[in-house]
């Protein structure tokens, strides 16, 4: 059974999907229940592969591998390893819990329900894929769900930022379909096969570049660095709970994940001239957002601005991976490393920020939370969980993303050419700690609102959705192995592999 | 093949032509209940003519009638699109509310001869036939559009019909007059042959290549002549609209794919290279798409962002057609089939929903909201094969092109960017549709007054586009091997 894991795990929302059609429109709990059996099935089957997972092993793992369309190479290509099953497992745990965030939903639940399978299928394809024809149509089957979720089950003005959403992923989708065309056609022979692509193309520098630019435009859209941040905010204070939940912690994620999937192994001499700037997009990322959120009283916004620096974070790992390639390999190690490790980590607190949000705003209909007011003697279980997850939030030690925050940034400062700016994104920790000190502040220990003297702890379902992640945060931040485990060869074999292709070119 | 032997092979057209000429009378003679008879009556001569063209389904070329028409894969694989679009189109009609209190009988009569027209276009081997059977095309549409006598905005639409296609016939044979004179013959292989071996100037071949192109361009709604045929879409009836964008379009594609490759271009299907006819075409497709999704952004009703997408998508198809090679052409062709499949689906939809939804100011942020979850997914599925994400047979076709532009020369590149950029806009104008069906907050409902024909042709289209979405190799093989012209 273990081979046809992965195939399953697409394919099952497809059956959800099925089973959804054909309930009754009456009954929307059925709905609800199929979903939620859908989403814990392939949670159970991202556990099954986490224990068979086999950590010695560099390469991809639980391949499927059947030819698809002859003419044109294109093959029905899964894998994982150790870059891409950390997503994978992210995946199948926030999907498993948006179910239950959208559990009171009333309108549409059935359309609801099937976009959000779509949706669920297009991401484990995107993360499973090794063959980038299938990459592009799993992440083209992403765009339409998730505009649709925006804008129908969106609050009042989600219509323009559904379209806006829908523009940009477009925007990268089209860049990232001609990059990949690209790729193909300089191949000999063609492939879109990306194992084979690694040491396949064997490009001038200036196509190289080219083809690189491309690519990371279309994946810095989606990631989302500096000017084409604004869809994240919009789509994070209008969507629905669940929706945004998905986008910031998974959706974004397709941004970096291709950056090291397709950018950096297969365009190896393009990446190391590109440390400097990125790590200089980087800080501007770090700093913007930081700043940013300072300003912020809306705690969706203030995740919002918090995902952009963390991202920054993300590409600050990245930077250190293509400066340290060929000289520094552990310092390059140990960056490409926490950024991994962040982007788990930062799927899991934005994920538990969002749903802490929604549990205020579900008490006192209030989204700036200068007017909440106190929340600490009234809910004394939501307060302990709200100052954990801010605390994860600018990685207090302990916690999960101290560890991976300080690998990216340990990591970029033993490169020489970005050790100054490696210095300047401390600065951004800083910050991030000052506005979510502030935001501890302001909804936990503010002066008590008159208004709300009955309000009901978390508990129920909403303590059921946040448990697991408070879990998760505190006990990675303890034995973070759980997931270094899993990634270390195959964050080797990346760096060799980069070093490799650059030697190649030289 | 002399004039008796290639009356085996007219069959199809002939069915055509017997079928279409005893509509009349026989709508004479049965006064009462006219539909009772002459529906299962036109039924009947599209099946006997599709028959005839499967029967005859012949892998080498014949020259009909002393080689004025050519009977090759080529013209087959059109022909049986043509023969497919038309009949949906046909069926679709019967249910269409404008033209319910009419009477059908002309109507009929014009469909079919327009079929037949655009039959012998896609088939014509040379360049008088070309003429005829465009006039017949021409000359047929131009009454379906102006049908509805009463109706102002039909005969306005009818006037600037007759304008620009006797303007384009003129260029038209014009450029076809003057190849007549360089070169001593209409045979469309045998031009070629001699004007590749003439002495002739370049400059004065690529002058007449422009000119034909244009004659063709108000057919395949090219820019320069694209600004009254917006015009005609948007004032005919809602039926002729949907025949109007498909299948004269078709048409006109084929003929000029076919004049492109048995004359300009070498056994490989590379186009010559010093009359600069791809440079043209290259030009041509960008404008064109460019242009059609700009005005799209603009227009108010569905009808007028079909119309203007329809003139885009010739843009996208002409795409192809500028690098041509089996690559380019096949990629045309199935972008073609494509782009009409999801058209006529996008055109059913509208033709049963009532006249509110085809008039809806979409910018007025009004929900039309089908009363059936049914309409709003099949459009949804056709506008998304429309702006070509995937898993539709649209993201397959813009694939496909994409991919034969790469792998072409350098000088294609900055279309290749143009496509990219105009596939944002495209999405945005057909997402529009989406998004006042499902997400403005006003309601309003539509009626759909689907009987079970639409049903069934709904889902007819909808299974090519999902299916060529997934798995399309045994089309684009067929389209392939379809590439196989008759040159005498």
């Amino acid at each position: 059974m273990n081979e046809h894991l992965l195939s399953m795990n697409i394919f099952i929302p497809l059956l959800g999907i099925i089973a959804i059609t054909s309930a009754s429109k009456k009954r929307e709990d059925i709905v609800k229940i199929i979903a939620a059996i859908t989403t814990g099935l392939q949670m159970w089957i991202a556990l099954q592969i986490f224990f068979n997972f086999d950590r010695t092993k560099s390469g991809i793992q639980f391949v499927e591998h059947y030819s698809w369309i002859k003419t044109f190479s294109i093959d029905y290509f899964l894998g994982i390893d150790g870059l891409s099953f950390p997503l994978v497992l992210l995946t199948a745990l926030i999907l498993f819990i948006s179910v239950f965030s959208s559990w009171k939903l009333k309108k549409g639940v059935k359309g609801y329900f099937i976009l959000f399978l779509l949706l669920d299928m297009g991401l484990m394809g995107v993360f499973t894929s090794i063959d980038l024809f299938l990459f592009l149509i799993f992440f083209g089957l992403t765009l339409f769900p998730t505009y649709l979720l925006i804008g129908i089950w969106g609050n009042s003005q989600s219509e323009n930022t559904a379209i806006k959403y829908a523009l940009f992923s477009v925007f990268s989708y089209v860049l990232i379909l001609l990059g990949i065309l690209v790729l193909y056609f300089k191949s000999d022979p063609n492939t879109f096969n990306i194992l084979e692509l690694i040491p396949n193309v064997n490009s001038s520098h200036s196509f190289q570049i080219t083809t690189f630019l491309i690519l990371f435009i279309g994946f810095a859209a989606l990631i989302p660095i500096f000017p084409f941040h604004t869809w994240l905010i919009s789509v994070l204070t209008k969507a629905p709970t669940a929706v945004s939940i998905i986008v910031v912690s998974i959706l974004i994620k397709i941004g970096t994940y291709g950056l090291i999937r397709i950018c950096f192994p297969i365009l190896p001499s393009a990446s190391i001239g590109f440390a400097l700037p990125l790590s200089i997009i980087a800080i501007i990322n770090i700093i913007y957002g930081a700043l940013c959120a300072l300003g912020q009283n809306d705690l969706k916004k203030i995740v919002g601005y918090f995902s952009i620096s963390q991202m920054g974070f993300i590409l600050l790992g990245f930077a250190s991976l293509i400066g340290g390639v060929s000289e520094k390999t552990d310092a390059a190690i140990t960056g490409i490393s926490g950024s991994l490790f962040h982007m788990f980590n930062h799927g899991t607190v934005a994920a538990l920020l969002l749903l802490l949000t929604g549990v205020i705003y579900n008490r006192t209909s209030k989204k700036d939370i200068s007017k909440v007011g106190g929340l600490s003697s009234k809910m004394p279980v939501f307060s302990g969980i709200t100052a954990l997850a801010l605390f994860a939030g600018f990685g207090l030690p302990g916690l999960s993303t101290f560890i991976s925050e300080i690998f990216c940034i340990i990591g970029s400062f033993q490169i020489p050419g970005i050790q100054v700016l490696s210095i300047i994104s401390i600065t951004g920790i800083i910050l991030n700690a000052a506005y979510f000190f502030r935001c501890f502040q302001l909804i936990l220990y503010s002066k008590e609102n008159p208004k709300y003297t009955e309000l009901q702890d978390i508990k129920g379902n909403e303590l059921f959705m946040v448990i697991p992640f408070v879990l998760i945060i505190v006990l990675l931040g303890i034995y973070p192995n759980l997931i270094f485990n899993i990634m270390t060869q195959s964050v080797e074999k990346l760096v060799e592999i980069v070093t490799v292709g650059v030697s190649i070119i030289n | 093949m002399d004039n008796i032997l290639s009356i085996k092979y007219f069959l199809p057209e002939i069915s055509l032509i017997v079928t279409s000429l005893l509509i009349l009378p026989l709508s004479l003679i049965f006064k009462t209940n006219v539909r009772k008879i002459t529906i299962p009556f036109l039924t009947f001569g599209f099946i006997l003519s599709s028959t005839f063209l499967i029967m005859n389904w012949d892998l080498s070329g014949h020259g009909l009638f002393l080689n004025l028409i050519a009977h090759d894969r080529f013209s087959q694989l059109f022909k049986l699109c043509l023969l497919i679009f038309t009949f949906f189109l046909f069926l679709i009609s019967l249910n269409s509310s404008e033209l319910k209190n009419i009477s059908s009988k002309e109507y009929h009569f014009f469909i079919f001869i327009s079929l037949l027209g655009s039959f012998l276009l896609v088939s014509s081997n040379n360049l008088l036939m070309i003429y005829i059977s465009i006039e017949t095309l021409s000359i047929a549409c131009l009454i379906l559009v102006g049908y509805l006598k009463t109706n102002k905005s039909s005969n306005i639409a009818a006037v600037k019909n007759l304008f620009s296609s006797l303007l384009s016939s003129a260029i038209l044979i014009y450029g076809l007059s003057l190849v007549y004179g360089l070169t001593g013959t209409l045979n469309l292989h045998e031009i070629g042959h001699s004007l590749s071996n003439s002495s002739i100037n370049n400059f004065s071949i690529t002058v007449i290549i422009l000119i034909i192109l244009f004659g063709f361009g108000y057919k395949l709604t090219i820019v320069p002549f694209h600004i009254w045929s917006t015009d005609v879409y948007k004032g005919a009836t809602t039926p002729i609209t949907a025949f109007l964008t498909t299948v004269p379009k078709v048409a006109g594609f084929a003929i000029l794919i076919r004049v492109l490759a048995t004359t300009f271009s070498n056994a490989n299907f590379t186009l010559v290279k010093y009359f600069h006819l791809s440079e043209i075409i290259t030009v041509l497709a960008a404008a064109t798409m460019t242009l059609g999704n700009l005005l799209a952004i603009n227009q108010k009703n569905i009808k007028g962002i079909l119309a203007y997408s329809s003139i885009a998508h010739s843009g996208f198809i002409l795409m192809g057609l500028a690098i041509f090679g089996q690559e380019g052409i096949s990629a045309s062709i199935f972008y073609l089939i494509m782009y009409s499949i999801a058209f006529i689906g996008v055109f059913t939809v509208v033709i049963n929903s009532n006249t509110e939804f085809q008039l809806a100011n979409l910018k007025n942020h009004n929900r039309l909201n089908f009363q059936s979850s049914f309409s709003t997914i099949i459009i949804s599925i056709f506008l998304i094969s429309l702006t070509g994400l995937p898993p539709t047979a649209g993201f397959v076709g813009k694939f496909y092109l994409f991919a034969a532009l790469i792998k072409g020369e350098t000088k294609f590149y900055w279309l290749v960017i143009i496509g990219i950029i105009n596939c944002i806009i495209m999405f945005f104008y057909h997402a529009r549709i989406i998004h006042s069906m499902l997400l403005h907050k006003n309601e309003k409902h539509i009626k759909n007054r689907y009987d079970k024909v639409s049903n069934v042709i709904l889902i007819l289209l909808v299974i090519p586009t999902i299916l060529f979405g997934i798995y399309w190799t045994p089309l684009f093989d067929f389209i392939k091997q379809s590439l196989h012209f008759f040159m005498p």
